[in-house]
């Protein structure tokens, strides 16, 4: 009875954690610019995440080792710099990201620019990083992030078309806005594969001492997780696509994607969104935060845990205040936080081969996972999706640049 | 207002003759078309109490500037000074709580929306 009410816990965490700003972002951009044609990546997005968070959790319940310290000992130090580098630097911005989505939130329901509630934001999360325990940070807000069903129970209100829904979980290319196209794409790919995330599930099951009994928990809460939570995200498209993209709106800023529950729900539309920008963005802010700190700390081997009091970890918990201040700093100098959202979404499928690629090996490794390694489907969908998403992307971006 | 949709597309045959000059065209037209959609989807909602006040504020600024920015290096067709002129009514109309006057500046907007298609039509974009 207890696993079964650890596999519900964890699906009900997975699904109310799913959506982040840049999930919201891209599905939003995606719905309203290209219709339901898009929903096809959400797809392999989510197929992918599936099997990368699979693979998290085995290799930190059969080896005890974090991704991070597997990486940083089968491969070294000198080695683990580049993905550490990378995937910092990506964190930051996503961070900057997810710290502007919950300002947007509560510029849209108190009228105060986004820019004022940054430093009080970043102040909110370090608070509950450094009071809170990982329970707190993974149930709890996650927890809280259910409202974003909202987007799901919208759907079925606006009544769409569902061999128009079918037909855009098949991959099409358009033959106008081709480079915005491939663009949104990489994005939304960028945004369902975040490095943090299986960083940060790889820490928290060390952190809650995960053993080999715990696997087929971990393939359910992965599986069925990933998949509802993916549910959500196409919510997100598919009303874009619905109420926005009929009046021509292409969404270019928070507030046009603001009006997206409107239509479903009134008022109260106007409300659950700003709830599930907010609610989604906190909890993402606090995962990415403690998973900066949680790599730095295991690259270079000093105490870490959101289980221990800050004084047992000092330097981990001086990794993550520093971080959520510096990142808070973005929305400070008022970057404007849709495209720093869509932008860092891009960047981090460029870097995806950096920090799956030594995953990969480590899964294939008996040393680290003896004889859980990867069957043939785990590496073909990891490798195929994360050679797309990079090729893609070093295409779109400057592409996308260019054009403005 | 026929006047002014064959001036403005006058303007844009001369206008055209460089393709970056046609870029610049069509990201405003573009630009142009999604944010006065924004602002007839806000006017109404605005009207019928679905948004607050300082949100319909704010974001009217934002489609000001939006399409200001859009219209820079640019001179911008007559139709789209009439759409921001229309733009600007909207936003006192709201400042001035006066649904009255906000039907009629959302019903010239839905018109100069309509003429904005078929100049985008005329220029091969499709908005």
């Amino acid at each position: 009875m207890s696993k079964i009410l650890e596999v519900a816990l964890g699906i009900l965490t997975s699904i109310g954690g799913f959506l982040d700003v840049g999930a919201i972002a891209t599905a939003a951009e995606a719905g309203s610019s290209f219709k339901f044609q898009l929903l096809w990546v959400i797809l392999l997005g989510t197929i992918c995440v599936i099997f990368l968070v699979e693979m998290s959790g085995r290799l930190a319940a059969v080896s005890k080792h974090t991704l991070a310290d597997a990486v940083r000992e089968r491969f070294g130090f000198n080695f683990y710099i580049l993905p550490l580098l990378a995937e910092v630097i990506v964190d930051f911005l996503v961070l900057g990201a997810e710290i502007g989505g919950v300002c947007i939130a509560l510029q849209l329901v108190t009228g105060i620019s986004f820019q004022w509630w940054a430093i009080p934001v970043s102040f909110a999360i370090w608070l509950m990083l450094w009071k809170g325990n990982f329970s707190l940070i993974e149930n709890g807000v996650s927890f809280l992030g259910l409202v974003t069903l909202a987007f799901v129970v919208a759907t079925f209100k606006l009544r769409p078309s569902l061999p128009a829904v079918a037909q855009g979980l098949l991959p099409t290319i358009p033959h106008q806005d081709t480079t915005h196209y491939l663009f949104i794409a990489v994005s939304i790919l960028g945004a369902l594969i975040s490095p943090y995330l299986f960083y940060f599930y790889s820490s928290g099951a060390v952190e809650d001492k995960w053993d080999k009994d715990i696997l087929g928990v971990n393939r359910a809460v992965a599986g069925l997780g990933m998949g509802f939570g993916s549910i959500v995200s196409m919510a997100v498209l598919i009303v874009a696509a619905l109420v926005l993209n009929p009046k021509g709106i292409q969404v270019d800023s928070y507030e046009q994607a603001a009006l997206m529950l409107t239509q479903p729900f009134g008022y109260w539309g106007f409300i659950l969104f700003a709830a599930s920008l907010g609610i989604a963005c906190f909890g993402a802010c606090l995962e990415i935060t403690l998973d900066t700190a949680y790599i730095v700390a295991q690259a270079f081997g000093w105490n870490w845990g959101e289980n221990l009091h800050p004084q047992e970890a000092a330097r981990f918990s001086f990794v993550y205040t520093i971080f959520v201040f510096l990142a808070a700093l973005l929305m400070v100098f008022g970057i404007d936080p849709l495209q720093l959202t869509l932008f860092s979404m891009a960047l981090t499928a460029v870097i995806l081969p950096i920090t799956i690629i030594p995953f990969l090996v480590l899964m294939n490794d008996p040393k680290y996972v003896g004889e859980y390694k990867n069957g043939w489907m785990s590496n073909s969908v990891v490798i195929f999706t994360i050679a797309l998403a990079f090729i893609i992307a070093i295409f779109a971006i400057p592409l996308e640049i260019i054009g403005g | 207002m026929k006047k002014i949709l064959l001036t403005s597309l006058l303007w844009m045959l001369v206008a055209c003759n460089e393709s970056s000059s046609h870029d610049k065209l069509i990201k405003l037209l573009t630009t142009t078309h999604s944010w006065t959609a924004t602002t007839q989807m806000l006017g109404e909602a605005w009207a019928q109490g679905t948004v607050p006040d300082h949100y319909a504020q704010e974001t009217l600024k934002k489609s000001q500037a939006e399409i200001a920015k859009a219209t820079q290096d640019l001179t911008p067709p007559p139709l789209v000074s009439e759409l921001q002129q229309t733009l600007q009514e909207i936003t006192t109309n709201i400042e001035q709580q006066n649904k009255t006057a906000l039907a009629s500046s959302l019903h010239q907007l839905s018109i100069e929306q309509q003429q904005l298609e078929t100049l985008a039509q005329a220029e091969g974009v499709h908005l």
